[in-house]
């Protein structure tokens, strides 16, 4: 008993010990990202290993508000990136769910070759089909607008999303469905009540896939929009780059800006994932 | 043929798919706007209500704000027109351009550089201004030697707006500090950086070997210098002289600078000049081919410990001192775009800001060399600015082929050759011979 | 029994699709017909991804066939583009730089992959195990990695592995000597660059890529488990069996739709990285470090464009990935499927 114990309590301590490296190795460049951002130029471009800036400046990230980009504030970007992202997540997901309850719980002719499709547009190497889409998009009258960014975003993460819901949808139990169709309810309310809260967890994890492949998205930002007030974040981000020096604290320091709404986005959805609702849902 | 089938066959597709009724909105946007702008024009001055769509590049600073007002207010006195400037950042200026081309949403006027005017006039991007050129009398003030780039097959396609040459800058506190002069021949040049190399540190490179994607700006003096060139145009095609003893003569010594004299790191073969810059206001440099902007770069990324009073340029010496080395004759352009809504407008534009006042003024707040001779002269009395107003008089340039931009940085065919020799993977010759053939190849496709 | 038990929870794959669809009780409150409801499903998401991508999908490959630069798409007097065969393909298969880049694109993915997926699914499989606060600790730690713009992460790596500056060297200095011979023989890593050469500078970006996708497939992972019924697992409790064996029982075959995906996806990004090794390489100067993605660029998509080159590429590439995957999404499309 005493050893079992011993043996759990040894346990958790690896297991938490695991924890904190894989942390570690996460996070740590990401902390030189941020800790560039703090450093003064003079300690950014040195020849020494330098691991903490000292002392530490506010140079960038205050320029960096201040004086914005490109003669905008940066506010103005992180809020573009943000409506196109978000927009485009909410689409994608209630799209991709529905396209993968097709797949996943119906045989119909083209779902083979449905499947494929969308595997062969995430093979197409982008620059291919930047050009085409960009006229497509253009002609469909977006051009210049958010709302073409968050049309070509769907497009680009509906792939995705679809294969990867499919597999969620199809782990769902049958039986489940069918108990809830004996009992009189509907097709909307069994995908709501029964399907919905068990593939929850999978269209947090598209989700955020989702989220942060549009939020860094940059050739169609950069091609589509033309208004300097409708530019993206990663579009911004190039203005640090000069004909003839870049300026990384500034770079840095807007990346660290950047990173901030994926976190704050993910601590919005990840309760659905990692909470044990699951269970509670099969029962009710 | 085909293409513009698909073009028409786009446009069905697309109102198909999604019913929209938006389809072709974008192309009617012209229209109203030129309808509205012919009212508004009986009215005022001839443009007036009119806007012209101008493309800076880079990032907007307070100084360019500030030219680009004053040159929209004058535009505006003019015309009548609006001037609208959107900036574009630079690595992304191709694409920029592509889609511009593509989509057909391009601005009217838009800076440019001048080694990509070619590349540019090949696609059919860029109007032809040749009669605008000739009939004005301020641009007619640039000497010819500078429009080498802007013509192409007699016609030309851009104004130069800015001029730029090389020279080597070095630490200037270092050579006082070692007693050394500054460098008029190769072999005071090799002499000093092993100096700087023995009493600075070994990870110190006396003189910067550049094998990055400009590394051609930083090849190509030596190679001109000892009397060679690149490739030429003789009997319609291009023919590679990359085999002759005298580009063989500047490119051995410039790979000798790692192989044999050992002044530049081997561990940083593919460093451009702004890794390099980097470097040197991290103390680790102590000559180097670069431009004039450089030194406020490299003061702002060593938050001034290494200041104006520790660095200064030279012009590169001939091989036997005799005056300075031809260098790379660089620089931006302005020019109109094809598809430009209003071709004329655009024209007064273009010559407003090429002009004396404008052209002047955005070469010297942009750390540029003007190209008018007499601003050029007044600007050669600055001792800072002298190197590089000697050097921009024998400046020279690449080919002017627009496949020149393939063989310079995305094959990097010197670059991958000079690798080659300093590795030992390869001889100087078997590494040139193989480099013409590709040369060749390339800027004949 | 745990067997049984994990069958039973996939629906009983056994009885075919139509089968089932007899025992169906009938639908009262649907109105639509039963064949309609799978394409009315797939609609929204089959307009966007047809209008957006299969017209400029034909478009490539009808483009890989011509030599096409953008005089030829423009919107304005586009000119003609000429018809040239086989030619583009050609060009490619003849050309000094395919055959390297392949194999370099291959050892990369297959390295990468593996890798990836293997420290995903660990962590995942970690996270799932630990307690909810520290869970969540590490979950915040890997997204940021995850969160990370792709230039930042790049240029942070390039620095890490920095011959000056770098942490790398710095901390194999650190070693003792006697260790550092020992494994590596050799004890000072003072300017050792890392970036010269193709094998070194394939490790730094195999580390990068894989730092950067592990999230995404330790959360993918992570999500696969939390929708695994406990129930499950409550009944492998019950029947006393040990970790490993509900781990080869339970898990991996519920997860084992997940990873085929996942897999197939990494290969497919693995085989495409770009900017992150166009940062590293230094752009396209170090033509032995080209893989697929960095030589069709440096020949066809950087000014001037060759766009039907560039297409035809792009129809390569695409052309191996299918065969590389194919397999795999025959599995995925044929087995486990529609029950």
């Amino acid at each position: 008993m005493n050893d079992g114990l011993t043996r759990k309590k040894f346990g958790r301590v690896a297991l938490n010990g695991a924890g904190i490296v894989v942390f570690l190795f996460a996070v740590f460049p990401v902390y030189w990202m941020v800790a560039t951002a703090f450093k003064p130029n003079d300690q950014i471009f040195t020849t020494r290993f330098n691991p903490i800036p000292s002392p530490p400046s506010l140079d960038h990230i205050s320029r960096v508000f201040t004086k914005g980009v490109a003669g905008h504030s940066i506010w103005q970007y992180l809020l573009n990136s943000a409506i196109v992202a978000v927009v485009t997540v909410v689409i994608g997901a209630v799209f991709a769910l529905l396209a993968a309850t097709a797949v996943a719980r119906f045989r119909f002719r083209f779902r083979t070759s449905f499947l494929i499709l969308l595997l062969i547009v995430q093979m197409v190497p982008a620059e291919a089909l930047l050009i085409s889409l960009f006229t497509m998009v253009k002609r469909l009258g977006m051009y210049d607008q958010l709302i073409g960014l968050v049309v070509i975003n769907v497009g680009l993460t509906l792939p995705f999303s679809v294969w990867m819901l499919r597999t969620f949808v199809a782990a769902v139990p049958k039986e489940l469905e069918e108990a809830s169709w004996i009992d009189g309810a509907s097709r909307f309310t069994t995908f709501w009540r029964v399907l919905f809260p068990l593939v929850a967890p999978g269209l947090v994890a598209t989700s955020i896939f989702s989220f942060i492949t549009t939020w860094n998205e940059f050739a169609y930002a950069l091609t589509l929009i033309n208004d300097q007030g409708k530019y993206t974040m990663p579009v911004a981000l190039q203005f640090f780059v000069g004909q003839r020096s870049t300026d990384w604290g500034g770079i840095m320091a807007a990346s660290t800006l950047m990173t901030i709404p994926v976190l704050i986005f993910f601590l919005l959805v990840q309760r659905r994932m990692v909470s044990g609702l699951v269970a509670g849902a099969v029962k009710g | 043929m085909k293409i513009v089938k698909i073009a028409a066959a786009t446009t069905a597709t697309a109102a198909l798919a999604l019913g929209l009724t938006a389809c072709g909105s974008s192309e009617e946007k012209p229209t109203a706007q030129q309808s509205a702008a012919e009212t508004a024009a009986a009215t005022g001055p001839k443009y007036a209500g009119q806007t012209l769509t101008v493309w800076r590049l880079g990032a907007p600073t307070e100084v360019s704000d500030k030219y680009m007002a004053d040159l929209g207010a004058k535009f505006k006195e003019v015309t009548g027109a609006e001037a609208k400037v959107q900036y574009i950042p630079w690595p992304d200026a191709q694409k920029k351009w592509t889609a511009a081309l593509a989509g057909g949403e391009g601005p009217d006027v838009t800076e440019f550089g001048n080694d990509q005017v070619s590349a540019w006039v090949q696609q059919e991007a860029l109007a032809d201004i040749t009669d605008l050129v000739k009939g004005d009398p301020d641009l007619q003030q640039i000497p010819q030697n500078l429009w080498s780039y802007e013509t192409i097959d007699g016609k030309v396609y851009a104004a130069p707006w800015g001029g730029g040459t090389r020279a080597v800058l070095y630490r200037k506190d270092w050579f006082d500090k070692l007693g050394l002069s500054v460098p008029t021949t190769w072999d005071e040049l090799v002499s000093a950086a092993k100096k700087i190399v023995e009493k600075q540190g070994k990870d110190v490179d006396g003189f910067a070997f550049n094998g990055g994607s400009d590394a051609n700006m930083s090849l190509s003096p030596f190679v001109w210098s000892a009397g060679g060139d690149f490739a030429s145009f003789e009997g319609g095609k291009w023919v590679g002289k990359l085999t002759e003893p005298a580009f063989k003569e500047g490119f051995q010594f410039y790979t000798d600078l790692v192989a044999k004299d050992g002044v530049s790191g081997k561990g940083r073969l593919t460093q451009n000049s702004v890794d390099i810059a980097q470097r040197f206001a991290a103390g680790k440099v102590g000559m180097y081919v670069t431009g004039g902007w450089d030194i406020a770069a490299i003061k702002e990324q060593s938050k001034g410990k290494v200041d104006e009073s520790k660095m200064a340029f030279f012009s590169l010496p001939a091989k036997d001192g005799s005056g300075p080395a031809p260098a790379f004759q660089g620089g931006n352009d302005i020019a109109i775009w094809k598809d430009a809504k209003n071709p004329e407008l655009a024209a007064e534009y273009l010559k407003l800001a090429a002009g004396k006042e404008f052209g002047v003024r955005y070469a010297k707040e942009g750390g540029l060399l003007p190209l008018f001779p007499d601003a050029l002269a007044e600007m050669g009395n600055d001792p800072a600015q002298k190197p590089f107003t000697d050097t921009f008089k024998v400046a020279k340039g690449f080919p002017a082929s627009p496949n020149w931009a393939e063989a310079n940085d995305t094959k990097a065919v010197l670059q991958n050759a000079a690798r080659a020799v300093i590795d030992g993977k390869k001889s100087v010759d078997e590494a040139l011979a193989a480099a013409n053939t590709e040369l060749e190849t390339i800027l004949n496709q | 029994m745990t067997t049984h038990t994990s069958t039973a929870a996939r629906g009983g794959g056994d009885s075919s699709a139509p089968a089932r669809r007899l025992r169906q009780p009938p639908r009262r409150s649907s109105g639509l017909p039963d064949w309609v409801v799978p394409y009315a499903l797939l609609l929204p998401g089959l307009l966007v991804i047809a209008a957006l991508l299969l017209y400029p999908l034909y478009q490539m490959i009808d483009m890989s066939f011509h030599k096409v630069g953008l005089a030829q798409i423009k919107t304005t007097n586009p000119r003609p583009a000429e018809f040239v065969g086989f030619d583009n393909y050609t060009h490619i298969f003849e050309s000094d730089l395919f055959w390297p880049s392949l194999r370099n694109t291959f050892a990369f993915a297959a390295v990468t992959v593996a890798l990836t997926l293997l420290v995903g699914t660990l962590v995942g499989l970690l996270l799932n195990k630990l307690g909810k606060k520290m869970s969540t600790f590490v979950i915040v730690g890997i997204m940021a990695a995850w969160a990370t713009p792709p230039t930042a992460q790049a240029i942070v790596w390039k620095w890490l592995f920095d011959s000056d500056a770098g942490v790398v060297n710095w901390a194999l200095n650190l070693l003792p000597d006697w260790l550092s011979e020992l494994v590596f023989g050799r004890s000072d890593w003072s300017g050792e660059p890392w970036f010269n050469d193709t094998l070194t500078l394939y490790f730094v970006l195999i580390v990068a890529v894989v730092w950067a996708s592990f999230p995404f497939i330790a959360v993918s992972v992570l999500a696969g488990l939390k929708s695994i019924p406990s129930e499950l697992y409550e009944a492998a409790r019950v029947d006393g069996s040990r970790a490993f064996t509900t781990f080869r029982k339970i898990t991996f075959p519920l997860l084992k739709p997940v990873f085929s995906v996942l897999m197939v996806l990494s290969i497919i990004w693995d085989f495409k990285v770009f900017t992150q090794l166009y940062l590293l390489a230094g752009g396209t100067v170090n033509r032995e470090a080209f893989n697929l993605s960095l030589w069709s660029y440096a020949e066809a998509f950087s000014s001037p464009p060759k766009m039907g080159l560039g297409a035809a590429i792009a129809v390569v590439l695409t052309g191996i990935l299918l065969v590389i995957t194919f397999v795999y999404v025959r599995q995925i499309v044929k087995t486990e499927d529609v029950r």
